[in-house]
């Protein structure tokens, strides 16, 4: 065994970011359009992030849930990733989409070297299922103390309370409400773009007890009272 | 096995994200002796931590200083435990005292301090880790705080030797910049068949560069001691194949810092 062959056998460390998306009925029309047409948006942004550093190896993966939860794409390099419109039907099983997502992150899967995950979790509604027991499932796991937990609130229906409860941060990044379609777009992009360059840029140095600092939150006052036809009210 | 019969040597490369970015090394080595030592540390490297550089290469010289002033330590000394926490207790003095001098010479600028609460301690900003492996006539101590790895080869296999410490996890370590108590530095001594024929101590930017969820790959990373135990007996002079190794480490791997130290037998 040379030092070469030791030397080669290396990779880059992985930044994993998870979308789990509410496709309950009630997310039908403009809402579920708006989420299909943000993810999109993300993708190049996400792309130009990831070469701008690339000390990190970014994968991207989406999951649904209403009637139980399943994964919509698999965990992709975001140089591979393409988006797949998602439609809706049936209930909001929350809890069940948390326990799928804490399979996810066991050292097994995550392992010790992984750059802290991002986990963005959008609903319109309240859990139809165990919502605490998912969340239980999802919190017993190290990763998910060090996750990015993010929540994005779309329209006012949403269940707040186990919103901000999902939230790895929530006095500084509370859930985000958004009440129209420019705000649930500016949201997805801020919590997948801004938030995984934050974790990336994380790699040039070490802390000593906190988690990633998070970017300034996106300001939604810039949208409020925009004539754009396009921005819907949930 | 007498001291005398250990070396060191090793080496450290700065990372290839930091090149990128304009910033220096934060890691450092030293060794000396006698006792015969190899010590590496892992600055922070963060926003906050705008002199970690400094407080590594502190760290390294201020174990040399303690060892120097310090009892040898043997298996068979009454009270070998009060000797390893005066060791633990004076090296953080030293370190302490080092870095508060180089605050009086050259305080903080304001913009510095800003990203420290008024209860935070500025000695902070000087940041790192601490891995140090001593060798005495017929034991080795172990001292680690923060993260990176301690391992030791023995015949073929090479195992980590400090134990997992949970708080050394996702980008977050253990840090002399606000360690209090000395006895919270971890430490292992080694007696008889538990000393390994050579020990490396690592910063993190090397085991973080291999994927420990392949095991294809995270073998490779603990096959460096067996790879330079072979290069050793073979008389071969090796540091130059070790910086070349680590460039590749960081390269393509972590991006990070990379540091080697190595304590061996010559036996």
């Amino acid at each position: 065994m040379g030092f070469d062959e030791i030397g080669s056998a290396v990779s880059k460390r992985d930044l994993k970011i998870y979308w789990l998306v509410d496709v309950s009925y009630s997310m039908s029309g403009e809402k579920i359009a708006t989420v299909n047409r943000a993810i999109k948006a993300c993708i190049q942004p996400l792309r130009d992030a990831a070469e701008d550093n690339p000390e990190a190896k970014m994968f991207v993966r989406a999951m649904k849930f209403s009637v139980g939860a399943q994964w919509h794409t698999g965990e992709t390099p975001i140089e591979d990733f393409v988006w797949y419109d998602l439609e809706t039907s049936g209930y909001t099983d929350t809890g069940a989409a948390l326990k799928l997502m804490a399979d996810e992150l066991s050292m097994e899967k995550m392992g010790n070297r992984a750059l802290p995950p991002v986990i963005i979790l959008m609903s319109d509604g309240e859990a139809t299922d165990d919502y605490e027991g998912g969340l239980r499932e999802l919190l017993k796991h190290r990763w998910s103390q060090k996750a990015v937990r993010i929540s994005i609130a779309i329209g006012n229906d949403a269940n707040i309370t186990e919103l901000t409860k999902f939230c790895s941060n929530p006095q500084e990044a509370p859930p985000l409400v958004a009440d129209r379609a420019s705000e649930l777009v500016a949201y997805i992009k801020w919590a997948s773009v801004e938030v995984s360059k934050s974790v990336s840029n994380s790699v040039i140095g070490t802390d000593t007890g906190s988690n990633v600092q998070l970017p300034p939150l996106p300001e939604a006052q810039v949208m409020i009272g925009s004539d754009d036809d396009e921005d819907d009210i949930f | 096995m007498a001291q005398t019969n250990w070396a060191t040597l090793g080496c450290s490369v700065i990372g290839a994200s930091h090149v990128k970015r304009g910033m220096e090394n934060q890691d450092s080595i030293y060794f000396g002796g006698p006792p015969v030592f190899v010590a590496v540390a892992d600055g922070h490297g963060g926003k906050k931590y705008v002199r970690s550089h400094i407080g590594s290469r502190l760290a390294v010289t201020a174990i040399s200083n303690t060892l120097a002033q310090c009892l040898p330590l043997h298996s068979q000394m009454k009270d070998i435990d009060t000797n390893i926490r005066h060791i633990k207790s004076r090296f953080l003095l030293h370190w302490q005292n080092s870095v508060d001098e180089n605050l009086s010479e050259r305080p903080l600028s304001q913009e510095e301090q800003e990203v420290f609460k008024q209860t935070e301690n500025l000695r902070q900003a000087f940041g790192t880790t601490f891995l140090c492996a001593v060798a005495y006539d017929d034991l080795i101590l172990l001292l680690q705080h923060g993260d990176g790895d301690i391992i030791g080869l023995y015949e073929d296999q090479a195992i980590d030797l400090m134990d997992e410490d949970i708080r050394n996890f996702a980008g977050n370590t253990l840090s002399l910049g606000s360690l209090t108590d000395a006895g919270e530095i971890g430490h292992k001594v080694l007696t008889k068949k538990e000393i390994p024929s050579l020990i490396t101590l690592s910063t993190d930017g090397i085991k973080n560069s291999y994927n420990d969820t392949v095991p294809q790959e995270i073998e490779q990373f603990y096959k460096i001691p067996r790879a330079i135990k072979e290069a050793l007996d073979q008389g071969l002079e090796i540091t130059a194949d070790l910086q070349d190794m680590l460039t590749k480490i960081t390269a393509n791997g972590s991006g990070d810092d990379v540091t080697l130290g190595v304590l061996y037998s010559r036996l």
